[in-house]
């Protein structure tokens, strides 16, 4: 349609070498939420079949002799959901929102049966459970699909999918922030005086994840082995791992001299156990002490075999390979006691994975996959065992075991007891936010410890981690969001690497001689030592070379390559290859001779739409970098200051922004901490969250009316989408007190803007009723209440339905009004069927309007998942500007409207100019928003020019620039003008700053939080008021609000608020004994439970709460007494 | 009292300026105000929807009707404090409709699609987009339009711009001046100039009084300053009244209060 083509009329500043087509190739090629997308594709087409290959098989004995069963082939359907009536409809997205249900396809395998190892046939295909889709992965109906294609589907052509749909609600999984797994990581731990040492590996293989750390003490180097509650000795391992003897322990740690001395000790402590069964022994009496001697050394070997350094392989086949890298863990730590390496930074990205879907969805897979096999297995050895024959795995089968098990993980974000939140419901304020919350990420770490350096910003987050987008409070630094530039590496087979490598000149590890061993560069693929290479610098070229050839040579581009040499001679230098997935890549421009490969001509092609970014990639023109092989770059900012040493340049100085921080223009004028609270503002502006809202009951959401692209952009506006779905307006703002009504960060608008439409905002909240039907024929049915039913509310209040119970679309509905007229049966109608007293009355369960005003936009009716119908009915509220609504510019600056002033007495400028709103002078001087005083001169320059500026941080133009440009249109160039007051006409002394600034409407408003009570409900227990707006409750006199009554000496304040309006009672007490006693009125007489019914009782006044108390301590069987005395 | 004496300067349908000596900016701004929120104008005000299946809701498509100006006709319909009406009635209310359905392709409502029961009250602008409707949507209402003043709500105010401000005075001292032409760089409306080894202000109105030129003579040549005794004022119609018809009803206003005025002090 007529959508205005920003670039076309965009002023921006003249860059040397404009690499922006490129950014704009790579986002439009892979999205915003590629990490989830990507890390869920790799799940299905390989996580999936990993964790069924974890646990395929059961075997049962049965009178026909040893059977198993086992999982031979995994397939995962189309979404699909099976209805109460037990069809399969296929769905989309859509439906499964409006209709509550969740976005799932089912897992089918085919078992293969075996008697007495012998193969017999093949089940046929069987369903498992259903696993949920991810939106626009490979599975998902919206894959691939054109843009009209997706408009008929019902969705946002926009939506950047990466989220699930369960349950009707959109829920997207957190990246969680991991340390790297299958890598060692040293640390110097202080215990009182003494210094451990330790190295760790948490190695993860599939959903396996067990942890081994290793300690040197005093005279003993330690391994904590998992399932092994002692740490065993190092050579003692070793040895049962097989190496045979004290001098080959000693080579798989190292020959210098120095490090022997160090270890030695301990090798000499264990020198009496000779062989490898002898050292299983030993260690299988710590492992399993108790168990019959067989047991032991099984488990020994279970451990070792598949606990111990799973990265590196499962079976005994690995064990000496296993040892190896035991034995460099025991080096590690050896040099770091020597002092000559210094302890791993554990904040350094190279040291970080994010966790995201696939790997998560891995962990709950594999244990509902146990849960699940564990109940067929048993299922079918009770088949046997009651003499069947022809067996139906079909029909034993429960695949609700893993439907349950994924469905409630994803919808509680509940992975194990001690990890919550790992699912969130999907932001959906405006776009921005939605984004924002696809690209967060979050560490486990506690929020409650201090733990300042995982708070702070790393120097490996540039271009990984936002450094503006944080949240404030306890969650700062440990909430983070990915930059615009951030890449998730994708996984490859380290097999495939492996094979690779050996071509270029590997030497197995076992194979090494005494020499290669001594000098040759120590290689690892992927956290395990897998061999030496003679020739390091050629072998870490050629590969890199390799790499920037991945078309031909089918290496992939996200590999990691490093060669550290350490500054000691003494360490040996070493290789790390990393094809895992997970880590942060940025991309860069290669540069090589001083030059950058980049050249303008590639970038025409690409603006052309001729090149694509990934090509670039392919090509070797541009590298993907992760923050460990960063170490051996050296990269320019920009291309003036290339030297022949550079090895990489700077893609474009603003990717290093999030995505909420890229919106501030000319962020860099600005005091650091305002962008952090600009970022947070963003995502709670009024926009266009989505365009699909026909086909989305989402129970709130706001829509601003008149949305407008802001006139001073930023660059990243265009591929967020934000020039789409635009957050905000721009509005004339003049910096000028007003009266007082602009103090404190008050702002002042003008009435008449505001009747003309300026941030106006309509709320949709969406009811629910559901319409279902009971056991024993009983239903609610919906209608007109008819008076005889319980709980009826009065005709008035059924005034705007039709007689189908639902509300006519267009009417206007008051508080308390009836939505969906509702009659449900008598509550406890089954125990109650032979009990005839009274009449049992049908009830009312209508859905009221809970808002004060609101009119009803649309009602949706569809079947729900248990076959109940469903009404939606959407309500639309208008929410034009007010006293108290919270507005906030693009640089943290946010005030609350103070004064919606008539146009008359604004000020204006001699060309009658008047400002939308004004803002407070003392807003600026501590705050030091300079940002905000370069946008609005912009705006005005764009506004009177009939222009977009481009304010994007770093590229854009400075105050010089600006004051020009405006002073040519006429205008002071300071964006000053003289003013004239609106009440008298006379010039206003000083020159005012005036000019455009983009202001967002943020959702707080007044009308979601006003409330008073005079008198109103109170709680059952304690007889006090409620609490809370939704509940009518009462405005707290809190004890620092007491405080202050007492002081002042208002004692009759305080028992009037404390007790007269709250919760005042009278009881009885006994005279003689103190204890509370009653008035029966049967026997007309005074009872105390002590004294009888002679006892003197006397009224006394007291809180309920101290009533509440005294009965709690009885009950505890203490004997409070309260002892009264007449006061004349 | 001072001699007043008015001078127009510049006047068209929509636009009018004036220079008005011997009035105070002071009382002159009264005009102004009363421009804004005291003149009566015509908009719609009630709107009644018989259809709308477009995806503005009714609420948005009011507000965007009642925005449009429309032309006000002199003295034919009163406003509320005029007479005495239950609401509606022929003196105070004129209806309009609108209709429209898009079939085939999409259709954009303008202004220029409401027929008016009156031939003088109509919209002034025929392209002012009302609403976009996809095939099939359609939209059917009829409209009353009244009288009212911008203080109620802004739709029923007449002017855009309204400026009163004092005559601003340029003053220079030829004998300093040494024609370095640093103010005729600076000055941002372009009015200072060097004519004939003079140099001059060719159009004074135009002037803001920022003072830059003052700021950049070297010589102190150049002195800036606004009489507020004087008043210029200008002022820009929405359309519904000619400008002229703009000025002189808000100096009606003005008496009309002044009257009421009166008679509250003689206790009538």
């Amino acid at each position: 349609m007529n959508r205005i083509d920003v670039n076309k009329y965009i002023v921006s500043k003249k860059v040397d070498l404009d690499t922006w087509p490129l950014v704009k190739s790579m986002i439009k090629e892979w999205g915003l939420a590629r990490q989830h997308i990507d890390s869920y594709n790799h799940f299905i087409e390989r996580g999936i079949k990993e964790v069924i290959e974890e646990q395929k098989s059961f075997t049962i004995q049965t009178p026909f002799g040893e059977i198993k069963y086992e999982i031979e082939d995994v397939k995962i359907g189309e979404p699909e959901v099976t209805d109460f009536y037990g069809n399969t409809i296929k769905v989309t997205p859509s439906i499964c929102r409006l209709r509550g249900l969740s976005y799932s396809a089912s897992i089918k395998v085919t078992f293969v049966r075996y008697r007495n190892g012998q193969r017999e046939y093949t089940h046929e295909e069987l369903e498992i459970g259903k696993i949920p889709v991810m939106l626009k992965s490979k599975k998902c109906r919206l894959y691939g699909k054109s843009r009209e294609e997706l408009i008929s589907l019902g969705e946002d052509p926009d939506d950047p999918g990466g989220y699930f749909i369960i349950n009707g609600s959109e829920r997207c999984i957190v990246a969680l922030e991991d340390l790297a797994s299958n890598s060692i990581l040293t640390k110097i731990e202080k215990s009182g005086t003494t210094n451990l040492y330790t190295a760790k590996i948490l190695s993860v293989r599939g959903s396996l994840r067990t942890q081994v750390v290793v300690t040197l003490k005093k005279n003993d180097i330690t391994v904590t082995v998992p399932f092994i509650k002692v740490p065993i000795s190092f050579s003692l391992l070793m040895k049962a791992l097989g190496f045979e003897n004290e001098q080959e322990i000693a080579k798989a740690v190292s020959s210098k001299p120095e490090i022997l001395d160090v270890i030695g000790p301990s090798l000499e402590k264990w020198a009496g156990i000779l062989t490898s069964d002898e050292a299983i022994t030993y260690i299988g009496n710590r492992a399993a002490y108790g168990q019959t001697k067989e047991q032991r050394y099984r488990k020994v070997l279970i451990i070792m075999d598949k606990y111990l350094f799973p990265h590196v392989g499962i079976g005994p086949g690995y064990r000496r390979r296993k040892g190896y890298l035991l034995g460099e863990m025991v080096r590690r730590v050896a040099e770091l006691y020597l002092g000559w390496r210094k302890q791993d930074d554990r904040d350094h990205y190279a040291n970080k994975r994010l966790r995201l879907a696939g790997p998560l969805l891995s962990q709950i897979l594999a244990k509902a996959l146990k849960q699940f096999l564990k109940d067929l297995r048993y299922q079918v050895e009770r088949y046997y065992a009651e003499g069947g024959t022809r067996i139906s795995l079909q029909a034993l089968a429960r695949p609700s075991k893993i439907t349950n098990r994924l469905n409630s993980a994803m919808a509680t974000g509940t992975w194990s007891q001690r990890t919550t939140g790992v699912t969130q419901i999907l932001d959906r304020t405006n776009f921005l936010s939605t984004l924002s919350h696809l690209r967060r990420v979050q560490s486990p770490l506690s929020r409650t410890r201090p733990q300042f350096e995982a708070r702070e910003l790393h120097a490996s987050h540039l271009g990984r981690i936002c450094p503006v987008e944080s949240p404030e409070g306890q969650n700062i630094g440990l909430v983070k969001n990915l930059a615009l530039s951030a890449l998730v590496s994708r996984e490859y087979p380290a097999d495939l690497i492996l094979e690779r490598i050996r071509d270029l000149g590997l030497i197995d590890i076992e194979e090494a001689d005494d020499e290669t061993r001594e000098n040759g560069a120590k290689v690892f693929l992927n956290g395990d030592l897998v061999g030496f290479i003679t020739n390091p610098e050629e072998f870490v070229n050629i590969l890199r070379e390799l790499r920037r050839r991945s078309e031909e040579t089918n290496i992939p581009p996200d590999l990691g390559i490093v060669i550290l040499h350490d500054n000691d001679p003494l360490i040996q230098t070493e290789i790390y290859i990393e094809s895992s997935g997970a880590r942060v890549l940025r991309p860069l421009i290669v540069v090589k001779n001083g030059k950058p490969l980049l050249n303008k001509e590639h970038i025409r092609l690409v603006r052309e739409g001729v090149l694509t970014f990934s090509q670039l990639v392919k090509k070797g023109i541009i590298e993907l970098i992760d923050a460990f092989e960063e170490y051996n770059t050296y990269i320019a900012f920009s291309s003036k200051e290339l030297t022949k040493e550079h090895t990489h340049l700077e893609l474009s100085p603003y990717l290093f922004l999030g995505v909420t921080a890229s919106i501030i223009p000319f962020a860099e004028h600005n005091q650091s901490p305002r962008n952090s609270y600009e970022a947070a503002m963003a995502k709670q502006a009024l926009g266009i969250p989505y365009i699909n809202s026909k086909y989305r009951v989402d129970s709130r959401g706001h829509l601003l009316v008149y949305p407008q692209l802001p006139i001073v952009q930023t660059k990243a506006m265009e591929i967020l989408g934000i020039n789409d779905r635009p957050v905000g307006q721009n509005l004339v703002i003049a910096i000028l007190s007003y009266g007082s009504y602009n103090m404190e960060d008050a702002v002042v608008i003008n009435k008449a803007a505001v009747e003309r439409g300026m941030l106006r905002s309509l709320y949709f909240r969406t009811y629910t009723a559901e319409v279902r039907r009971y056991a024993g024929g009983l239903e609610d049915r919906l209608g007109i209440p008819t008076p005889d039913v319980k709980n009826y509310a009065g005709e008035q209040m059924y005034r705007h339905l039709d007689e189908d119970g639902l509300a006519r679309i267009g009417s206007k509905v008051k508080k308390n009004e009836v939505l969906v007229g509702r009659t449900s049966p008598p509550r406890f109608m089954e125990e109650f069927r032979r009990i005839t007293y009274g009449t049992l009355k049908r009830r009312d369960s209508s859905i009221a309007l809970e808002q004060f005003n609101a009119y009803v936009d649309r009602i949706v009716l569809t079947v729900g998942k248990e076959g109940e119908l469903l009404v939606y009915v959407k309500t639309r509220e208008d929410r034009i500007p007010e006293l108290g609504d919270k507005l906030a510019s693009r640089h943290g600056q946010k005030g609350v409207i103070g004064l919606l002033a008539p146009p008359e007495d604004l000020p204006y400028t001699a060309d009658g100019i008047v400002p939308d709103l004004i803002i407070n002078p003392h807003a600026f001087p501590s705050r030091m928003t300079v940002g905000q005083f370069l946008e609005s001169i912009a705006g005005k320059f764009g506004a009177l020019g009939g222009r977009f500026i481009d304010g994007t941080s770093f590229v854009s133009f400075n105050y010089d620039e600006l004051a020009e440009m405006l002073g040519k249109l006429g205008f002071e160039p300071m964006g000053t003008e003289v003013m004239y007051d609106g009440h008298t006409g006379r010039r206003l002394k000083a020159h005012v700053f005036i000019g455009i600034v983009y202001y967002q409407k943020l959702h707080h408003m007044v009308a979601d939080k006003i409330h008073a009570r005079a008198r109103g409900s109170v709680t059952l227990l304690t007889r006090q008021p409620t609490e809370g707006r939704s509940r009518g409750g009462g405005l707290r006199i809190g004890d620092m609000e007491k405080d202050t009554f007492v002081a002042y000496g208002a004692s009759a304040v305080i028992k009037e608020r404390l007790l007269e309006s709250s919760d005042k009672t009278t009881i009885l007490v006994c005279k003689d004994c103190g204890m509370e006693g009653y008035y029966n009125p049967r026997t007309k007489k005074y009872v105390c439970p002590v004294h009888g019914e002679d006892a003197a009782l006397v009224p006394i006044t007291v809180a309920y709460a101290f009533k509440l108390l005294l009965d709690e301590l009885r009950s505890l069987l203490i004997y409070p007494r309260i002892k009264v005395k007449e006061v004349i | 009292m001072r001699k007043i004496s008015s001078k127009l300067i510049m006047k068209d349908e929509r636009q009018i300026t004036m220079l008005v000596k011997g009035v105070p900016v002071t009382i002159m701004n009264s005009v102004r105000r009363a421009a804004i929120s005291l003149v009566p104008t015509i908009a719609i005000d009630k709107v009644y929807v018989f259809e709308n299946t477009s995806v503005m809701n009714d609420q948005m498509l009011a507000h965007r009707l009642g925005l449009i100006p429309l032309n006000t006709p002199k003295n034919k319909y009163k406003t509320k404090e005029e007479h005495d009406c239950e609401g509606e009635c022929p003196e105070c209310t004129v209806y309009l409709y609108l209709k429209a359905e898009a079939m085939d392709d999409h259709v954009i409502v303008k202004s220029g699609d409401i027929t008016s029961d009156d031939p003088d009250v109509y919209p002034i602008y025929s392209d002012i987009e009302i609403v976009r409707l996809a095939p099939g949507q359609k939209i059917e209402l009829t409209m009353s339009a009244r009288m009212g003043r911008g203080w109620e709500h802004a739709k029923w105010s007449p002017v855009t711009v309204a400026v009163v401000r004092g005559e601003p005075k340029v003053r220079i001292f030829h004998n300093k001046c040494d024609l370095c032409g640093e103010c005729v760089k600076v000055c941002p409306k372009n009015i200072l100039k060097i004519r004939e080894d003079k140099l001059i202000v060719t159009d004074i109105y135009k002037c803001t009084t920022c003072m830059l030129c003052v700021d950049s003579c070297p010589k102190e040549a150049i002195k800036v300053d606004i009489d507020e005794n004087n008043s210029l004022i200008y002022m820009e119609s929405v359309g519904s009244l000619k400008a002229e018809d703009i000025l002189v009803s808000a100096f009606d206003e003005i008496i009309r209060k002044m009257k009421e005025f009166t008679k509250a002090v003689k206790g009538e």
